[in-house]
């Protein structure tokens, strides 16, 4: 019944409450933070965000001052595009780990999705201003010259990809293409990452999105299906392989193959 | 104590970080730790209506065109004469400098002003939206004079502010009023006529010559009436202003017969505003420089079987027509085109 726990039934609901608790008590005894964030790290790659951020929710609760645990939740809400909510998130999580370079990096780039560049610059320029080599800032910093049409994306994105080896960093980057209807360049990248790590099914399923930008549907089914294989309980990618099959566009495909995504 | 964000290890009882200030009670403070969430519905409209990501597309914009416009101003100048001259049309110079922003931001902003004082031309509201089309023109204007020279204290912004204002309203909207109020001359009902009522705002045309059966705008003087028999009246119909029908020219002959008015022998397609019916029998010539209007929407209006009282209400002396009215234009529930 864990999965109801947060239902309200009426007169019911001070059991469900107590019941919650229960639950909560029952789960912070079971499991410490480092699970849940590795929980979330595993959902996140399979490309559950929502839960993702659910489970980074939950070891913060454990402790507050995991940096990953917020860096976690920003990235998430990103993901989801919730864009003036990371914004929001990040701002309160730099006012208890300040300079933190990833909270102002994951700042960086949800003010680059809302528009505010100026700003977007300053965070992403004080993240890379601080000590020490994480990829996320050069992540942001590619983001933020691709929302100003400036060519050097890919030298940041290079760059980001050097410093973490991590398949995720690839597909965080193609993701970032498909967002800007890059999808050539998106694709060379996530193609990159299925070769990194095949028996992952989230870079199969970030594969046949790209592909079905790039109007190219049979390769995306397949892809679609090769991530079922992978992980048959994939939501998305069942989706998204129902949705390719039920409308099949072919006027919009060769036009997505014209012009791309956008 | 070891800091959680940059592992420094801090003094026993240290409530922030030495060298990153990340508080170091943080694990056990009590806070929220779940994040805003965006509805479906708040996604949506944020993807339809994109109106932050435009206004800091704006905001930028702008910053870099201000920019620019510092760099070119190291020495103080007035703008090069094809600006200055183009500054006739509010944003017009801003193009020419490649300024796009503004200039879209200045004329877009003129020409909505305008569109909003066209259909209130004459009224209350008319005015104010003149004014504010006055003043988006003038910011322009002000925007272009001060790139190259920026006034420094308040007293140049001001006495600059002036002075632009006074110039734009010299050259180009003073010439404009003079030669817009020749065609289209607002014109307040203050009584009631005809089909007016006091508050409309007619339209007026001061051009075109009288013809026959333009509704024109005349005021009425004080008319005396000679009879057969010596003595005179002095007849006061309705001093002021009427709006009324041209029914007949000077010299042509007009005539009434059992109520129908014949015009040089041909029967007038022609009725005044608010016709009554006619009566008396009775025929004369319209006197040169005057035409025939009956004062039918004027309160006290003659018993028409009077030929003399005819004559002496109905002949109105061409220089005491204002103009052709042509158009109710206020208020707007009652916008109508007059025939």
């Amino acid at each position: 019944m864990r999965r109801f726990d947060r239902l309200e039934f009426g007169g019911r609901q001070e059991n469900a409450q107590s019941a919650s608790a229960q639950e909560q008590h029952l789960r912070s005894a079971d499991h410490d933070e480092h699970y849940w964030i590795k929980a979330a790290v595993e959902e996140r790659r399979n490309g559950m965000h929502e839960s993702a951020l659910r489970y980074y929710s939950r070891a913060l609760e454990l402790d507050k001052s995991l940096v990953g645990g917020w860096v976690g939740q920003v990235q998430m809400l990103i993901a989801l595009a919730e864009y003036p909510e990371a914004e929001l998130w990040s701002r309160k999580a730099l006012e208890l780990f300040k300079n933190n370079a990833d909270l102002l990096a994951a700042r960086s780039q949800s003010l680059c999705r809302i528009g505010d560049l100026k700003n977007a610059q300053a965070s992403c320029d004080a993240a890379i201003g601080q000590q020490g080599l994480f990829s996320y800032p050069w992540v942001a910093r590619g983001e933020l010259m691709l929302a100003r049409k400036q060519d050097t994306d890919t030298y940041c994105f290079d760059k980001a990809a050097q410093l973490d080896n991590d398949w995720l960093v690839l597909l965080d980057i193609g993701a970032i293409y498909l967002h800007y209807s890059r999808a050539t360049r998106a694709i060379q990248r996530i193609r990159t990452a299925v070769e990194a790590a095949p028996d992952h099914a989230y870079c199969w399923y970030c594969q046949g999105k790209c592909e079905l930008a790039l109007g190219l549907n049979g390769s995306a089914e397949k892809s679609f299906n090769h991530c079922l294989q992978l992980m048959p309980k994939h939501v998305l990618a069942r989706r998204a392989l129902e949705d390719l099959k039920r409308h099949r566009h072919v006027v919009r495909s060769l036009f997505r193959r014209l012009f791309g995504s956008s | 104590m070891q800091c959680t964000n940059c592992g420094f290890q801090n003094m026993p009882g240290s409530e922030v970080c030495g060298r990153c200030a990340t508080s170091l009670g943080l694990a056990t403070a009590v806070m929220d730790v779940h994040p805003p969430r965006a509805s479906s519905t708040a996604k949506l409209a944020r993807r339809l209506f994109p109106i932050r990501k435009d206004y800091f597309r704006m905001r930028d914009a702008l910053h870099v065109e201000a920019v620019a416009a510092r760099i070119h101003s190291a020495t103080p100048s007035l703008p090069r004469p094809s600006v200055l001259a183009r500054l006739v049309v509010p944003g017009w110079s801003h193009f020419l400098l490649r300024q796009r922003v503004r200039g879209h931001l200045f004329l877009w902003g003129f020409i909505a002003c305008l569109l909003l004082w066209i259909p209130m031309y004459g009224s209350g509201w008319g005015s104010v939206w003149l004014g504010m089309a006055f003043s988006v023109h003038a910011s322009a204007a002000l925007d272009i004079v001060t790139q190259n020279s920026p006034l420094a204290s308040v007293r140049q912004r001001i006495g600059g502010s002036i002075l632009v204002a006074l110039v734009l309203g010299i050259v180009v909207y003073w010439p404009c009023s003079l030669l817009l109020g020749e065609f289209v001359q607002p014109h307040h009902v203050q009584a009631h006529m005809a089909a007016f009522e006091p508050g409309d705002v007619i339209l007026v045309n001061r051009w075109p010559s009288p013809r026959r059966g333009d509704v024109v705008l005349y005021s009425i003087t004080y008319s005396t009436t000679y009879f057969p028999d010596g003595h005179r009246r002095l007849t006061n119909v309705y001093l002021g202003e009427n709006i009324d029908r041209i029914l007949a020219i000077s010299g042509d002959t007009v005539q009434c017969e059992s109520g129908q008015l014949i015009v040089n022998g041909t029967p007038s397609p022609w009725l005044p505003l608010n016709p009554r019916p006619m009566s008396g029998r009775f025929t004369w010539t319209v006197p040169p420089f005057h035409c025939l209007i009956l004062p039918s929407g004027a309160p006290g209006w003659p018993n028409l079987s009077d030929p003399n009282l005819w004559q002496t209400t109905g002949n109105v002396a061409l220089e005491n027509i204002v103009g052709r009215a042509y158009l109710r234009s206020s208020p707007l529930s009652r916008f109508h085109v007059i025939r």
